[in-house]
């Protein structure tokens, strides 16, 4: 006994059974009744759902011998049984009081044992096959609407009278041994068709994932947070329809509550929904019988949907009936309230109709703004007692209260413009054939795409603010030149010859009054409102550096092929984000938790973005997410389980890929492992991507992340995850709020290094301003006079346009500068952690002293404060202070 | 703001030295929270031991340890042009003279590159002639048509062209399936798929087991 007591989780559960108490012939379960205060105009009322409950008792005894009976002697039933109840029990939806339970499982699968189930189960089948059919069984199954009877054809006592009345009283009928109860006479028709819908994508797990499905359906927790496309959570404690609530009545009072909401919602939110699921676990956890029903119910009740397509469920007018149609009218006026308004439409048609008015980036909070509306008019709940999870992350993708994504069809246009004008320039020696563009902004996968700059028009035309941002930055755009065969093949050569023929076109541009700003590596043209960067492919570029890489493998991927990936890459996540309109926004919210957490330097923004797109195309066990949250978290999730060590990520955006590619590119892969075995901790890639245009994990993550980086990464990553299920699930508590997933801990690392934030480039993108570090403060240094992220614009500008433009600074970034001498300075001395997008710190960590070359020996000599006062030296102007908080390991 | 920080921190330090105790704004809540900090570091080694939800508050509470009255300044801030601010500025400008001089400047780089080539080449066939070999000049004048190796015509239409009307050309190639051997080739090769992707997985579900991280809840 006393080693039971120490296993934690284990249960004896006391279930009393009452077999030969009452009278069967009074427990009949359509006619009578058996709670004599459950009355309608003061005729008693049949009270089915009590009547079962107590019959389930009487014959809980007969049934759990008959179970027991089949599956004695039977391993191979046994063992589905067990891979069932996991299935389930990792579907907290459909594993629930509504639903299924383990008892249920084994009922069911009993009854496919039998004739009356046509015997769709027996003993020749492995356990794999039993899993399979049940699973079918749940999914497509046609006998749910007849009703299952586990007796077998020969012995059955209920008669077709008797199945009829159950599948008219209960929403779901199974029929036990002894033909009196309703085995699922608890579970309603919207679980059902959960557990169907469930089941059905099970299905397509088991044939379409790596292992059979193995992760997918056993491994992964398919919980409401991940699941439902947004989560609403009523608090009811207290609440006047709770307490108003009779527990006289033949459903328990919590249950009915559910079914209200789940109503409501749905006459709410009509079809910008494809499922609602409301779930109240009115039983706590842990109830010690002498508290009675206070506790019962004290926890909210939570609300799962899931998003019908987007056009649908974002869409900003519900139009209701024609006036002229009274009843309806009166209807649709009397569930609206004052919200209701009679509207003349386009077509002429005039119709009742609420509005939904919003800005274009607010209108994923649409379906929220209903679910409050129709909840708190109807329920009568205050404001604080309904959280909705739809927008609680935006904040971190603001800029001065609104989302600058809403600038991106100007930042199109403008494009176009440029594209069109760098199409017909007939000035240059070669005709500009193709225009495309590279930078993640165009794509609206960018976490802040840059807004319209004043000075960066033709002419300054519109009236000018105050101020303006000194720094620009320049979105990349990619030109195709007409062939020509008097290119040059040496590589230096032909990069020099692109430069000049980019002066060329910069010049000619000029001419045209766009302001051009250039150096040899770079030609900025500012035109619409934005500045573009230009850069040239050619294509015999690729092939030239094919020759030159079979004499020396290690060389860098050529100008050429960087191109050619980031061009392929950039069409291939367009196509993604016109297919799914969700994955701009969870892509930037990714992209914003790895900068915020100083993964900036370590993992590339197209690898990100591979990784959100994987989500989208390889969903299961889940469908695609329709909402940021969701995805957001299903990203940090992948991030954190994904078996990077074993497994490539194959991204396969249009279903390309045959057998043959998989092949090759799981050979790619393992070509790549092949180290593993004499080193485990040094393996290259660590992180294998593998798409269409780049089969062997070359263009993103060759170089980096490294092993130990991704290890990092994943362990935050699930912290991360695991504080957002929370959040979504029993909201904020103390002091882990919302933002605690964006602020990160300083304290992780050996030193930290603090900029001057009115020094950074665009000091309105940094979230949290970083606080000061534990540790010793090494040295502080004053903020440059220099620089100034912000300039004044006075009348005079409009005057003296040009001059002004000269003070712009393109693609200037102080922190990349820093960042560039640093690892100058100090090649293998430390690691550098750091936000691209707006941070004010950065991390460092010492390398071990292992990695470093021997030469090195003096560099690593040097006691950390002299290594970090000279790290602030060069830093000088932008280093705020450097804070020593723990120095290298000493062999 | 960040001078809002220094004060705060140099002001505490002050506070301490009085006192003559490092360890005094502390309450016991914030040590202990440290405490377990560490202890869950301990436990599951470097990595994982990250405790994310660090609040803010108690890093607030721990800068007391801040030293700030005697730190190093960083010096010559605006002064010094070969770091910093300063440096990247300028070098910013430098990069930029316009485009016209950038223009020459690739000009005279293309010049220089190919007289370097051309000098190259003419060395290379010097030291081939110094060997007694003779360097055959490429003729210019009509175009080859013909292969010599060969014999067949080529380099009158161009390859692009040629590729083109290639591909225009409709295969005479019969259907996949219309000879048995074809079939039965077909279905040899998918057989042969199947096994090595039976092989991988089999392999895969070893490095799988390895690992043993089945644990489902």
């Amino acid at each position: 006994a006393t080693e039971i007591a120490e296993l934690p989780g284990f249960y004896v559960r006391i279930i009393p059974t009452a077999s030969s108490l009452f009278d069967l012939s009074k427990l009949n379960l359509s006619t009578r009744n058996n709670v004599r205060a459950y009355t309608k105009d003061g005729i008693n009322q049949p009270t089915p759902r009590y009547n079962n409950s107590i019959l389930e008792d009487m014959f809980l005894e007969e049934n759990a011998e008959y179970t027991g009976s089949t599956f004695a002697n039977w391993k191979t039933l046994q063992e589905a049984l067990v891979l069932l109840k996991v299935w389930a029990r990792q579907r907290t939806s459909i594993y629930s009081h509504d639903c299924l339970n383990g008892y249920l499982i084994s009922a069911i699968l009993v009854f496919l044992t039998l004739d009356s189930g046509g015997s769709i189960i027996n003993r020749s089948m492995t356990t794999r096959q039993i899993f399979r059919v049940a699973i079918n069984f749940f999914a497509t199954s046609k006998m749910w609407s007849k009703g299952l009877v586990i007796q077998p054809m020969k012995k059955r006592t209920i008669s077709k009278e008797g199945i009829a009345h159950l599948l008219k009283t209960f929403d779901v009928a199974i029929c036990d041994v002894s033909g009196h109860v309703n085995l699922a006479f608890r579970m309603t028709k919207s679980a059902f068709s959960e557990l169907q819908d469930e089941a059905a994508c099970t299905l397509n797990c088991l044939d379409k994932c790596r292992d059979g499905g193995f992760e997918e359906l056993f491994m992964t927790k398919v919980d409401f947070g991940a699941k439902f496309d947004s989560c609403l959570r009523i608090n009811l404690k207290g609440n006047s329809k709770v307490t108003a609530l009779s527990f006289c009545s033949d459903d328990e009072s919590w249950r009915v509550l559910e079914k209200d909401v789940q109503s409501l919602l749905q006459q709410g939110l009509t079809d910008r929904t494809k499922m609602i699921r409301v779930l109240w676990r009115s039983t706590p956890s842990e109830w010690n019988i002498m508290d009675g029903f206070s506790e019962f119910g004290s926890s909210p009740l939570i609300v799962g949907v899931m998003l019908s397509l987007l056009e649908k469920s974002y869409s900003l007018v519900d139009i209701g009936p024609n006036p002229e149609n009274r009843d309806e009218a009166i209807k649709f006026r009397k569930f609206w309230g004052e919200k209701a308004e009679l509207r003349r439409f386009k077509d002429g048609a005039i119709a009742e109709s609420t509005v939904w008015e919003t800005e274009t980036w607010e209108r994923h909070t649409i379906i929220k703004r209903i679910a409050d509306y129709v909840l708190s008019k109807h329920l009568l709940l205050r404001q604080e007692d309904l959280t909705h999870v739809v927008d609680q992350l935006d904040f971190c993708l603001l800029v001065g209260g609104q989302d600058p994504v809403s600038s991106s069809g100007a930042l199109l246009e403008a494009f176009d413009t440029l594209a069109k004008q760098l199409r017909l320039l007939d000035d240059v020696p070669l005709k500009i054939s193709t225009v495309q563009p590279l930078d993640s902004a165009f794509r609206h996968t960018s976490v802040f795409p840059p807004e319209p700059h004043p000075l960066a028009y033709e002419k300054s035309s519109q009236r000018l603010p105050n101020f303006a941002a000194t720094c620009v930055r320049s979105l990349e755009v990619m030109i195709q030149l007409e062939g020509s065969g008097n290119w040059p093949l040496d590589p230096v050569a032909m990069e020099k010859t692109k430069s000049a023929f980019l002066l060329r076109i910069g010049e000619s541009l000029e001419d045209r009054g766009m302001f051009v700003t250039a150096s040899e590596d770079e030609v900025n043209v500012l035109t619409s409102g934005y500045s573009f960067l230009l850069k040239i492919f050619h294509e015999r570029g690729l092939v030239v550096q094919k020759q030159a890489g079979d004499s020396n493998i290690q060389s860098a991927p050529s100008e050429d092929k960087e191109l050619f990936f980031r061009s392929q890459h950039s069409s291939m996540i367009n196509g993604l984000h016109g297919i799914y309109q969700a994955y701009g926004p969870v892509v930037r919210l990714a992209k914003r938790w790895i900068s915020a957490h100083l993964f900036s330097s370590f993992i590339s923004e197209e690898a990100v973005e591979l990784v959100a797109a994987y989500l989208f195309l390889r969903p299961f066990p889940f469908h695609a997410p329709s909402s940021r949250v969701t995805g957001f978290l299903r990203f940090l999730r992948l991030l954190s389980s994904f078996d990077w060590t074993f497994s490539p990520m194959i991204v396969d955006i249009n279903n390309d890929f045959n057998l043959k590619d998989e092949k090759e590119i799981n050979e790619n892969f393992m070509l790549s492992r092949r180290s593993y075995e004499q080193n485990p901790h040094d393996i290259e890639p660590a992180m294998f991507l593998a798409t269409s245009y780049d089969k062997s994990s070359e263009a993103w993550t060759k170089q980096s992340p490294s092993k130990s980086v991704l290890k990092r990464i994943a362990s935050y990553a699930k912290s991360s995850a695991e504080l957002l299920t929370n959040l979504i699930i029993h909201g904020q508590s103390g002091q882990y709020t919302w933002e605690c997933l964006y602020r990160t801990p300083l304290s992780n690392y050996d030193a930290v290094i603090l900029l001057h934030k009115e020094k950074l480039c665009r000091p309105h993108h940094v979230l949290f301003p970083a606080e000061i570090p534990n540790g010793k403060l090494v040295i502080q240094g004053k903020p440059s006079n220099d620089f100034h992220p912000y300039m004044p614009l006075s009348k005079s500008v409009v005057r003296s346009l040009h001059d002004t433009r000269d003070k712009l600074l393109v693609n200037f970034d102080p922190t990349a500068y820093f960042l560039r001498d640093l690892k100058c300075a100090f090649p293998v001395t430390f690691k550098l952690w750091h936000d691209s997008i707006g941070g004010d710190a950065i991390g460092l960590t010492w390398e071990s002293s292992k990695k470093r070359g021997r030469d090195e020996d003096d560099e690593a000599m040097l006691d950390p404060t002299s290594i970090l006062k000279e790290v602030g030296d060069v830093g000088k102007g932008l280093v705020r202070s450097v804070h020593l908080l723990k120095a290298p390991k000493l062999e | 703001i960040v001078d809002v920080h220094i004060i705060y921190a140099a002001d505490v330090n002050q506070v301490a030295a009085e006192s003559g105790v490092m360890d005094i704004g502390e309450p016991e809540k914030a040590k202990k929270r440290k405490k377990n900090k560490t202890k869950k570091v301990k436990q599951s080694g470097e990595v994982n031991g990250i405790d994310m939800q660090v609040s803010v508050r108690e890093d607030n509470l721990e800068v007391h340890e801040v030293d700030t009255a005697n730190v190093d300044e960083i010096a010559s801030v605006d002064e010094d042009c070969s770091r910093g601010m300063k440096k990247w500025i300028l070098e910013y400008r430098q990069k930029r003279p316009g485009l016209k001089v950038l223009q020459q400047n690739i000009d005279v780089f293309i010049t220089a590159h190919e007289e370097q080539q051309e000098r190259e080449k003419k060395e290379r066939e010097a030291a081939a002639a110094e060997d007694g070999w003779t360097v055959v000049m490429h003729h210019k004048g009509r175009k080859k048509t013909t292969d010599a190796e060969t014999g067949t015509a080529v380099g009158s239409v161009s390859l692009a062209a040629m590729q083109e009307k290639m591909a225009q050309k409709k295969p005479k190639e019969v259907g996949r399936n219309f000879y048995r051997h074809q079939k039965r080739e077909a279905q040899m090769s998918e057989l042969a798929m199947l096994q090595s992707k039976f092989e991988q997985d089999k392999k895969r579900i070893q490095q799988l087991r390895a690992q043993r991280k089945f644990k489902p809840y």
